[in-house]
């Protein structure tokens, strides 16, 4: 059974690469282009993973890391921040959220993928 | 009862007042500092004079004798305003007697505190003398015979008594309790004594008043004595009760004990309510006893009937009870008298004499002590000598109270120098002399002068001594007043004239006016007494603890010392040079034993003094008005420091805010630059690790890479620019633009960008828009900001974008609205700061990184011209305007 990443994210050609990356390496996709779509699909979607930017218009990236982490339902999904925020604090807040791995832009799309699949053998 | 009786009886009545003393001393506080104390030594007024003479005086003159009581009971209300500050400023002042008083009221002028001691020794002398003469008188004749001359005896053992009470302590500024407590005690022994015999009198020898009175009548002329009979009587009368009035304040016996033995203020009251019950009752039965000696003994010295009536109905224990009250009456005036003069004798006539001779020998010597207390001794001695002298050269022409009267007004002549300094401020050194001067003469020519005459007259057989009194009495008569009313009105009219005079005519030196104004003002100063004076110089510690243990002994020095270091919390160990302060306050504690110009030599001997003219007042006053303005000075220059202060940190916030803003601009920055880094090697690596991708997929990612890579540079410029407009290092090429065309050609522009979006574009341009200054390329890439921004943000579905221009006052001002409703009130007042929509716009961006509208700003404001935001009639509205071109 394919595994299901969420990409959040406001960017449309990031977005497009990811998806392009991940659907190469057999996971089923979805896509939200801003806090609210990302909310709304995971009311219904328990992805295995979500690939989360943090700066966006409405709800940003810190507040959904927040309700996955608290929504037992999504327990098993991982949460990885893909953000331009390179300050250490930023990061330090992402892990304190309960993020499961926070990587700065610009990123390595195979040092990615990399962290990725370890993260989901684990 | 022999005379060695009589004797006996005195000593032991001595030895018990000296034993009151010495215990009252012991006990001080409890017993002799009361108000009732107080008002009975004020009773000392009260002497042989009284006790013996009034009757005789009633015998002679009727109710006339009450003129000695009446001056003071008339004046008791006003002791509470005068007496009171003749308290206040003695004790504040140190003073230790009257002539002390006068001369340091008068600039501490040594000459006139001696002229002051004269007149009291010439004036009080024969009233001793007539005090030693009521006790011989009275001894004799209560002695049954006379084998010898007691007078002698009498007078060794007083002065004995006189220098144990009065001259055993050194400071005479110090109270005396002991002596205060016996002369209230004596106080008492001749009231009871004179009542006894009144009452003996009244209801023993006669069967009450009625009785008395009704055989008075009878045998009597009652015309002569019961009435004021003609002017010259009431002249009388009037004349003295003044000069009693002025005695009682004034006389060195009456100064002693109401001003320098006083305690505290508060007494005055209790002796104003005693004073007149003692006075009262002290006369009831001088007239009974008056008549009832005409009556029974009309031969009998008239003086002494007191004595005389008892013993004649052989009543010896009563009549030796009378010759004590007689005796205390006697004893307690010379005590007291001796005590004051000999303190003035001393400090004003004797040490400035020993001062003034040999100065320098003086400096050396360290047993002032014993010096002064040896002169004081001999003050005493040098007293009841000539007071004797007096008494044996007295003949028995005068009655008692013609010599009381003349020492009353010799006292009297300084009531206008001593009342006036303490009230009127202008009354001068010069002016009190000439007044004491002036009315000392006329005493001497009226009163003293005739009987010496008289005397001299009666040894040398010779008519021309004569001469004097012939002379005094007519003018006199001339007068038609008694030689004692004319006697006073003279002396005291010459004295008040010359007085007011000089005060008017002569300035005051800049010590008198600091002196009378301490005198006249004593309420506001006493309290402060010690930092009001103004005396200048330096001393070392050492130096006044070494001359003040000459004066006042070891133990009193270090009392003294200490209670002035309690006071004011000073430390001697710790700066041994004293100010001003202390060197006055030593001057008062020596003022107290050798008289304020003694002190003043004594200190001066070591302290660098220097005299204050009234030059040296007004440089005192101008340095700490200086001192004033340069305080003022360091106030302002201290308050510039601390805004100075507040502005550097204020900049120096102002720089850090500044640092924040550039690391955050630079944070910004980078940031804004992650993105397009992102996609572009996102899909670059992409690219390269699937070589499969088809051709479409792959000329898609390519054209992102390029427009990535365009949004990168774009915003690298953007960034560029802004830098050199915030620096300054934007130049502008400036030129006469007609905008008109300007905005024209760019709403053309817009096409493209709008493409097939639903965007009304509205044009309003005023035909007569004029040129503006300004470079052209600048203000085409506003236009353009402000136009691609419309596009973005209005209305999605039905878009708006309405575009004015016209002339407003000297500028152009040119409006792009749009429908949208991306901006918010709370926007508007940040929307021209950097990166200020990426962090707080809605909806997504299509391109642009939030530097566009703070280029704009940058660029308008270079102009000189305005830009800005608002939200009117559901639009939002961009604005800029620039000034019109002028040649």
């Amino acid at each position: 059974m394919k595994k299901k990443v969420l990409i959040v994210d406001d960017e449309p050609n990031i977005v497009m690469s990811l998806e392009y990356l991940m659907r190469k390496n057999e996971f089923e996709v979805f896509i939200a282009r801003n806090g609210a779509e990302a909310l709304e699909l995971l009311s219904g979607k328990v992805p295995d993973l979500i690939l989360l930017d943090i700066m966006m218009p409405d709800v940003d990236g810190y507040e959904i890391c927040l309700i996955v982490k608290q929504n037992p339902r999504l327990i098993h999904t991982k949460v990885v921040f893909l953000s331009a925020k390179s300050k250490i604090t930023d990061i330090e807040k992402g892990y304190d959220l309960g993020a499961d791995l926070y990587i700065t832009k610009p990123f390595s799309t195979r040092a990615l993928l990399k962290s990725v699949n370890e993260l989901l053998t684990d | 009862m022999s005379e060695w009786m009589v004797l006996v009886i005195a000593v032991i009545y001595l030895l018990a007042l000296f034993f009151i003393a010495f215990q009252s001393e012991k006990y001080f506080a409890r017993f002799s500092n009361n108000g009732f104390v107080y008002a009975l030594s004020l009773m000392v007024y009260c002497t042989a004079w009284t006790f013996y003479g009034s009757v005789g005086y009633a015998s002679t003159d009727g109710i006339n004798f009450l003129a000695i009581y009446t001056g003071p009971l008339i004046t008791i209300p006003f002791w509470w305003l005068v007496l009171r500050k003749m308290v206040r400023v003695t004790k504040t002042m140190r003073i230790s007697s009257i002539a002390d008083f006068i001369s340091i009221r008068y600039g501490k002028n040594g000459r006139l505190g001696t002229l002051v001691a004269v007149a009291c020794f010439v004036g009080i002398i024969p009233y001793i003398a007539l005090q030693l003469k009521a006790i011989d008188n009275s001894v004799s004749i209560i002695s049954e015979q006379i084998s010898f001359d007691s007078s002698v005896f009498i007078v060794i053992l007083l002065t004995v008594f006189a220098i144990l009470f009065g001259a055993r302590n050194v400071d005479a500024n110090q109270r005396k309790p002991g002596l205060i407590s016996a002369i209230a005690f004596e106080s008492l022994v001749k009231l009871f004594a004179f009542l006894s015999v009144g009452v003996f009198v009244v209801y023993g020898l006669f069967n009450g008043w009625f009785d008395l009175f009704s055989q008075a009548a009878e045998k009597l002329d009652m015309n002569q004595l019961s009435t004021l009979s003609g002017d010259g009587d009431f002249a009388d009368w009037f004349f003295i009760s003044l000069v009693s009035a002025i005695a009682f304040l004034l006389l060195p016996r009456q100064f002693q004990v109401g001003s320098v033995e006083a305690g505290k203020e508060e007494h005055i009251l209790t002796a104003m309510r005693v004073a007149p019950i003692y006075l009262l009752l002290i006369n009831l039965f001088v007239v009974p006893i008056a008549f009832a000696g005409l009556i029974l003994s009309p031969d009998s010295n008239s003086d002494f009937q007191v004595l005389s009536l008892p013993l004649l109905s052989g009543n010896g224990l009563l009549a030796m009870f009378v010759f004590l009250g007689g005796f205390s009456a006697a004893t307690s005036m010379i005590l007291v008298s001796t005590t004051a003069l000999s303190t003035m004798m001393s400090n004003y006539v004797f040490i400035p004499l020993i001062l003034k001779s040999k100065k320098e020998e003086a400096a050396e010597r360290t047993d002032y002590h014993n010096i002064l207390l040896f002169w004081r001794r001999i003050s005493i001695v040098i007293i009841m000598l000539l007071a004797f002298s007096y008494f044996k050269f007295l003949t028995s022409k005068e009655s008692l109270v013609s010599i009381g009267i003349i020492s009353f007004i010799a006292v009297a002549q300084l009531a206008p120098a001593f009342f006036g300094g303490l009230y009127w401020k202008r009354a001068n050194n010069k002016a009190a002399t000439a007044a004491i001067i002036s009315g000392l003469s006329i005493w001497f020519l009226f009163l003293v002068l005739p009987n010496i005459a008289l005397e001299l007259s009666d040894i040398f057989h010779n008519a021309l001594f004569e001469a004097p009194n012939n002379i005094v009495t007519a003018f006199t008569e001339h007068m038609g007043l008694s030689r004692t009313s004319a006697s006073i009105i003279m002396s005291l009219m010459a004295n008040v004239l010359l007085y007011v005079y000089f005060s008017l005519a002569t300035n005051q030196s800049a010590k008198e006016v600091n002196q009378a104004e301490l005198f006249v003002d004593i309420y506001k100063y006493s309290k402060s007494y010690d930092s009001s004076v103004a005396w200048r110089g330096t001393a070392y510690f050492p130096d006044i603890k070494s001359l003040l243990n000459q004066f006042i002994g070891k133990d009193r020095t270090d009392t003294v010392l200490d209670r002035y270091a309690r006071r004011h919390g000073i430390d001697w160990d710790a700066n041994p040079k004293v100010d001003a302060r202390v060197i006055s306050y030593a001057e008062r504690v020596l003022t107290g034993i050798i008289g304020p110009s003694s002190a003043r030599i004594m200190v001066s001997n070591v302290v660098e003094e220097e005299e204050i003219g009234l030059n040296d007042v007004l440089n005192i006053l101008q340095e700490s008005q200086e001192a004033l303005r340069l305080n003022r000075e360091l106030q302002l220059k201290s308050q510039q420091l601390a805004k100075a202060t507040e502005k550097l940190t204020s900049a120096n916030a102002k720089l850090q805010e500044f640092s924040d803003l550039k690391n955050e601009f630079l944070y910004t920055v980078t940031h804004e630059l992650r993105t397009p880094i992102t996609s572009i090697r996102a899909m670059a690596e992409l690219l390269e690790d699937h070589a499969e991708m088809p051709n479409e997929e792959r000329a898609q990612f390519v054209g992102n890479i390029i427009y990535e890579a365009e949004r990168m540079t774009k915003l690298i410029s953007n960034v560029l620019d802004l830098e050199k407009f915030e620096s300054g290092n934007q130049q502008l090429e400036r030129a006469a633009l007609d905008l008109k065309i300007l905005i024209k050609e760019e709403v053309q522009a817009l096409n493209p960008l709008i493409g097939n979006r639903n965007i009304e574009v509205k044009t309003e341009i005023n035909s007569h828009l004029e040129p503006v200054f300004a470079d052209e390329e600048r203000i085409r890439q506003v236009i353009t900001n402000l136009l691609s921004n419309a596009v973005k943000y209005c209305d999605q579905n039905e878009g708006l974008i309405l575009i004015t221009a016209y002339c407003q006052d000297d500028y152009v001002k040119v409006n792009v609205s749009n429908n949208g409703s991306g901006i918010k009130q709370e926007d508007i007042s940040n929307i021209f700061d950097k990166f200020y929509q990426v962090k707080h716009q809605s909806v997504k961006k299509p391109t642009g990184h939030g530097l566009g509208l703070a280029i704009c700003k940058n660029i308008i404001e270079m102009h000189k011209g305005k830009i800005g935001v608002e939200l009117a009639y559901g639009m939002v509205r961009f604005s800029f305007s620039l000034p019109v071109y002028r040649k």
